[in-house]
């Protein structure tokens, strides 16, 4: 991982589109940690109910309190196909978030370091407070499952769940990467080592003190470890990965650590998925080499760019990208945010 | 009848031709290339790919991929060209059983053999795509020089992939024919083969009865459009290490687009004079920002950069010449073979060596397996105008006392052929001998290759030089060597078939088809399964488009909320067996979301 990769580990809330709750399905953990059994996730099992599935805009996880009836069941027939109706509300969410949210907020899902348009004002000391960012914005859900889960005050009882004990509604399916919990102190998110994508240049991080030298650290093992459970809990799938990898780094053995890290992995793997809309999307270039220059985007996702050649499906790149899938997703993820390729189905 | 395909297995590219009428021509592939890389390769998530796919990650994932098998096919583990092989290859080599070689793929360890099969499987599909039926029949060329464990292994890669190669051909054979030769005239031409990797010159001697004569055969095994690729990488990496101290080779990925770039910039100037190379996010500094790399490369660079390999060419053409004993003058054609000779440099250096413009028109990185098809054609149609005699490549013979190499089939003896000579006992009451097989050129025998060696036994006991042994050496259509040895007086003979030396054994062959086919059944069914999906996706969002109509036409009655009912059902139902990839299911409910086409379409129609 190169040095010049940034990772906000302290994402922006709710600002990303949410997937369609049908995806839920496919966001759990394929290879959920152990101790998984007594877990039931037939919630969702056989509840084929037919019927209109409002997008219905809320303001926070925490004010969901809606009535649900039985046409908001996560099952539930879309009118559109599927991958409309999350390419309309992905657009939508993102028309928003162009206009709402300053540029430099780049959602966590993507890869830090593909920081939005130079062309776009940038705001990065915006990125880390969360009182920088004002009000919410507004993100839209089509129906919910379950979604008293939400309403579980976050931090204290999170930190003790284990991923297994987690229901996957929980997890946040607005945004791709995490949703931070209002609760959570930003010195935390700085204190552990950021192996994903250390940050060097930015000044929100400087002026977080301890940060940068706690960076080069090995990881502590008394307040990471809940750190991680308590961000694998809030949905903050990158942030209990990099805890992960930085525990599994100092001890490779670790099986707890493992465990999470695959977990993460895998719903960071299907959140990408959802939202890029499959691995049978063709991608194509649609900025014009000169334009590109203009995108401040790292080698890592010129390198992908580069492999896109119009006819490629998000498939054949992963085969031949190098990268982790992850890793791959990320960046075309971010890509597409940043409207630097398109997708299309075949 | 059945038709015959005809495969050029090539270092860097393969190409496979098929004769429509009287005329052979190149299928494409599915991107449209008429040339496959001969690249097979295994992602980390187990996925074998061939062909563009495999080269576009090829030193992202240098250690699982394999480049160049045909470097290796046939050859003993031992033999200088593996070990060379092993210095210039990024992915695992290692001993195989029989003294063969064997090449570690992941977890995985292949034979080459099975390798090469895994390419010629691809040009089979391509084939079969194209031509619409399973086809099952090849003719495959390999370079002159080949012995016949190299041809043999070749064979063996046709049969793991599910191929019967009627016949093995010389390349520049192959390319002759394609240029029309052997009808009518007898000509001398000299075959310039410049490819991807390797480069080949042959010269050759063609009968008006069809009779190919390779008079002489050289090159060089590891020069080719990738040392003109290098020229360029080189190029590139210094100008970019001058301006911004940075080198790029330490980076893979760079590396991975330099090289396309290097390629695409190369073939680019062989009909521009100028081309820009723009490498966007190349590298990253380290300090959060990353580098373009925009340079302009011009003909005239290009061939400055890279003049030493074409004047090495020519060298070697030259030493060709010598090796045939032939007076430039005495070359009636020369014809140009291998991507690299559309480069306007080599055609000119060409030539100016010969005193005349080489010949043109065909296709140079086609023409081999335009040749191959239209030997395949003339193989299964009988037409004996076209039989293609091919010759031996080298002398062949056995040792006898004092290390010296007894020829009995001379090189350039057009097969098939047998030829028998008479031997005796070297020691009083010898009851045994010993026959080594040997092929080359040397009158010392342990300069030569040993094919193979067999004992005859239970001769009677007699003073030196009186019983008499004959040994028969024949040479079938495919090159085949088998040799006997008879006791004249008692009839007692014994023999062998200089064949299973390809390295690998019949069982082994047989357990690498099935692999081979069942990889194929899987694919297939996948493909099967993507086509159903991608018709049943398409229905469902034609039925769920029609929804709204629907609704609005009947769905205030019951008839109206049950069929919309029944409609959603179908198409969820459609949704699960997709997701389940059940190919069956998804069949299916393809037919009934048709229904529901009609059946909505009709509802409208009236409603409106
Ligand atoms: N227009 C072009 N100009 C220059 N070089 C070209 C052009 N087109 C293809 N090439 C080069 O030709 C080479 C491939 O040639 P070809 O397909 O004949 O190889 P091959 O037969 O597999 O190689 P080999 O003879 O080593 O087995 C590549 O290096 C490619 O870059
Ligand atoms: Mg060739």
């Amino acid at each position: 991982m190169s040095a010049d990769q940034r990772h906000p580990s302290k994402p922006p809330r709710g600002r990303a589109p949410l997937d369609t709750l049908d995806k839920l399905d496919s966001l759990r953990p394929s290879s959920m940690p152990p101790e998984l059994g007594e877990l039931d996730f037939s919630w969702d099992d056989d509840m084929t109910a037919q019927g209109n599935r409002p997008i219905r805009p809320l303001l926070s996880p925490l004010e969901l309190d809606l009535d649900l009836d039985e046409g908001d069941r996560p099952t539930a027939i879309p009118e559109i196909p599927m991958e409309l109706f999350v390419a309309r509300a992905m657009a939508q969410v993102d028309a928003e978030e162009l206009e709402q949210v300053p540029p430099s907020s780049t959602p966590p899902s993507s890869n830090p370091s593909l920081t939005g348009p130079p062309t776009m004002p940038q705001g990065r000391s915006a990125a880390r407070s969360i009182e920088a960012y004002g009000p919410l914005p507004t993100f839209r859900t089509s129906n919910s499952p379950d979604l008293s889960l939400l309403r579980r005050p976050p931090a204290p009882l999170s930190s003790q769940l284990d991923p297994l004990a987690l229901d996957i509604s929980e997890m946040d399916q607005n945004h791709p990467d995490t949703y931070l919990t209002p609760t959570e102190p930003p010195e935390q998110a700085a204190s552990f080592k950021s192996t994903v994508a250390p940050t060097d240049d930015d000044p929100e991080r400087h002026t977080e003190a301890d940060a940068l030298s706690v960076i080069t650290l090995p990881p502590d093992e008394d307040s990471s470890r809940p750190t991680m459970k308590d961000r694998y809990a809030m949905g903050d799938f990158s942030g209990a990965l990099e805890i992960a990898e930085g525990l599994l780094s100092s001890d490779p053995s670790d099986l707890d650590a493992q465990r999470y890290a695959t977990s993460c992995r895998d719903v960071l793997t299907q959140m990408y998925l959802s939202r890029l809309g499959g691995l049978d999307q063709v991608i194509s270039v649609v900025l014009a080499a000169e334009e590109l220059r203009w995108l401040n985007l790292d080698h890592r996702a010129g390198f992908l760019l580069s492999l896109v050649d119009g006819v490629s499906t998000i498939e054949e790149l992963l085969d031949i990208s190098g990268m982790t899938r992850l890793d791959a997703l990320r960046i075309l993820a971010t890509l597409r945010e940043q409207r630097a390729i398109l997708l299309s189905t075949r | 009848m059945e038709r015959v395909i005809g495969i050029d297995l090539g270092t860097t590219n393969s190409c496979v031709a098929v004769m429509e009428g009287d005329a052979p021509v190149v299928v494409p592939n599915r991107g449209g290339y008429k040339t496959t890389p001969s690249i097979v390769a295994v992602t980390e998530a187990g996925k074998r790919l061939v062909g563009h796919i495999a080269k576009r990650q090829a030193i992202t994932n240098a250690e699982n991929t394999v480049y160049a098998a045909k470097r290796l096919i046939g050859r003993k583990w031992s033999s200088p060209q593996v070990k060379n092989t092993l210095l210039a290859s990024a992915f695992t080599i290692i001993e195989g059983p029989h003294g063969d070689v064997r090449i570690k793929l992941r977890e995985k360890t292949f034979s080459v053999p099975e390798i090469s099969s895994m390419v010629l499987q691809e040009m089979k599909v391509i084939a079969e795509d194209y031509l619409g039926g399973p086809v099952s029949k090849a003719v495959v060329t390999v370079p002159a020089y080949f012995n016949d464990n190299q041809r043999q292994a070749t064979k063996d890669a046709g049969q793991i992939a599910g191929l019967d190669v009627i016949r093995i051909i010389n390349e520049p054979t192959a390319a002759s024919l394609a240029y029309g030769f052997g009808k009518g005239f007898d000509r001398t031409i000299v075959v310039y083969d410049l490819g991807g990797g390797t480069f080949d010159v042959s010269v050759l001697e063609i009968g008006s009865h069809g009779v190919f004569k390779v008079i002489a055969t050289t090159g060089d095994t590891f020069l080719g459009g990738e040392d003109f690729d290098g020229r360029v990488i080189d190029w590139l990496v210094k100008g970019f290490h001058e301006e911004h101290g940075i080198d790029l080779r330490q980076d893979r990925m760079a590396l991975q687009r330099l090289r396309d770039a290097a390629e695409k910039a190369k073939c680019e100037l062989s009909s521009v004079v100028e081309t820009e190379i723009n490498l966007p996010f190349i590298i990253s500094t380290g300090r959060n920002e990353a580098l373009h790399l925009q340079r302009t490369l011009t003909r005239q660079v290009l061939e400055e950069l890279t003049a030493d390999l074409v004047a090495r060419t020519i060298q070697i053409t030259q030493q060709a010449l010598q090796e045939a004993k032939l007076q430039i003058d005495e070359i009636d054609e020369t014809i140009l073979v291998g991507g690299m000779t559309r480069m306007p440099a080599v055609q000119r250096s060409v030539g100016k060596l010969f005193g005349k413009d080489p010949g043109k028109g065909v296709h140079p990185d086609e023409v081999v397996a335009l040749g191959a098809a239209i030997q395949g054609a003339a193989l299964v149609e009988e037409r004996h105008e076209m039989v293609l005699l091919d010759v031996t490549p080298h002398d062949l013979g056995i040792m006898t006392v004092g290390s010296h190499f007894e020829e009995l089939i001379p090189q350039n003896t057009t097969v098939p052929t047998s030829r028998a000579k008479i031997f005796t006992t070297s020691r009083d009451n010898q009851t045994a001998v010993k026959i080594l097989v040997m092929q080359g050129e040397s009158q010392k025998a342990d300069e030569n290759e040993l094919l193979g060696e067999f004992v005859l036994t239970g001769l009677k006991p007699a003073p030196k030089g009186q019983v008499e042994i004959e040994v028969t050496f024949a040479i079938n259509t495919d090159g085949i060597v088998s040799v006997s040895a008879k006791d004249m007086e008692t009839g007692k003979a014994q023999s062998i078939q200089v064949t299973a030396t390809s390295g690998l054994t019949t069982d082994e062959i047989k357990s690498m088809m099935q692999n081979a086919q069942e990889y194929m059944v899987e694919r297939r069914t996948d493909e099967a399964f993507e086509t159903e999906r991608q018709r049943a996706e398409s229905l469902m969002s034609e039925v769920e488009s029609m929804f709204p109509i629907v609704e609005r036409v009947v769905g205030a009655s019951d008839f109206g909320r049950d069929a919309l009912a029944k409609a959603r059902s179908v198409v969820e139902r459609a949704r699960q067996a997709v997701q389940r990839k059940d190919t069956g299911a998804v069949r299916e409910q393809v037919d009934m979301l048709e229904r529901t086409i009609r059946m909505f379409r009709g509802v409208v129609s009236r409603g409106t």
